[in-house]
């Protein structure tokens, strides 16, 4: 959760603090192979999350196709493109250890993080159902939620650069809008699962303290 | 990026970052650093050759 939310934005901290500070030729000279490997990274990121079967590697795995239109940002060099990618920061940080929270919830619940084994939470966990809505919709990108903003704002910044890496980045996000929804329809979504014995129960006072914060935070910023 | 900012710090005399921003590196070194950098940022930030 931590590693999700804060470590992994140190490093775009330190591309924007000294990569862009200190080093403005040189970050204009690697602009190309960096757009390379964030474009290389959002989509077989992406495509590797698609066939993931565990909760909490699909969310994992989808911080590196988001991380990657960071990256996308920073190299821009122009206000919209490094302003978008700091708020996707912020946006992501919020998002991604919110999802990490609620797969745990799961994982307490069933002792288990296999997507298979899961079906039909909608119907014992009203709560966590909607909760886990807000959040994947945020991760996808939806408007409304903050990513939104930050992906957009990068992904003009890119477009003002170079069109082509616009519009590769572009496809990452149709790639992570398919595997957020291959995610939550399979979890939360059809029959009561026959393997889900154990009395499930909904979200406590507790857990709805943790998560509600970053829901509401991810709907303002929105 | 240790290597880099011992590099910096030969040339420049100092690590301060406030300093630092006073002092314009040349072309040349500016590539050299900002490959010690990004090959250390990249793991953080996963970047696809490094994630994995």
């Amino acid at each position: 959760m931590l590693l999700a939310g804060v470590l992994i934005k140190l490093g775009s901290y330190g591309l924007i603090r000294y990569g862009l500070g200190l080093m403005p030729e040189a970050c204009e000279y690697f602009a190309p192979i960096i757009y390379l490997l964030s474009i290389l990274g959002v989509i077989y990121a992406s495509l590797t999350t698609i066939r993931q079967t565990d909760l909490k590697r699909i969310i994992a795995y989808s911080s590196v196709g988001h991380m990657g239109i960071v990256t996308i940002g920073i190299f821009t060099r122009n206000i919209e493109g490094v302003e978008g990618s700091i708020y996707l920061q912020i946006a992501h940080g919020l998002v991604s250890s919110g999802l990490f929270i609620i797969v745990t919830m799961l994982y307490e619940r069933y002792h288990t993080r296999i997507v298979k084994y899961y079906r039909g939470v909608t119907m014992t966990m009203p709560l966590y159902s909607l909760m886990f809505l807000i959040l994947t919709m945020s991760n996808i990108g939806v408007p409304g939620t903050s990513n939104y903003i930050g992906e957009i704002m990068s992904l003009a910044g890119a477009m003002e650069q170079n069109e082509v890496v616009a519009v590769l980045g572009a496809v990452g996000m149709i790639l992570s809008a398919s595997y957020g929804l291959y995610l939550y329809n399979r979890v939360c979504f059809g029959g009561m699962s026959s393997y889900m014995l154990e009395a499930p129960r909904d979200m406590t006072r507790r857990e709805m303290y943790i998560i509600a914060p970053l829901c509401i935070l991810t709907l303002i910023l929105g | 990026m240790l290597i880099s900012i011992m590099y910096i710090y030969t040339i420049s005399g100092t690590t301060d970052y406030s300093v630092l921003m006073t002092y314009t590196l040349t072309s040349e070194v500016q590539k050299v650093v900002f490959i010690g950098f990004v090959a250390s940022l990249a793991v953080k930030i996963p970047l696809y050759p490094f994630h994995i």
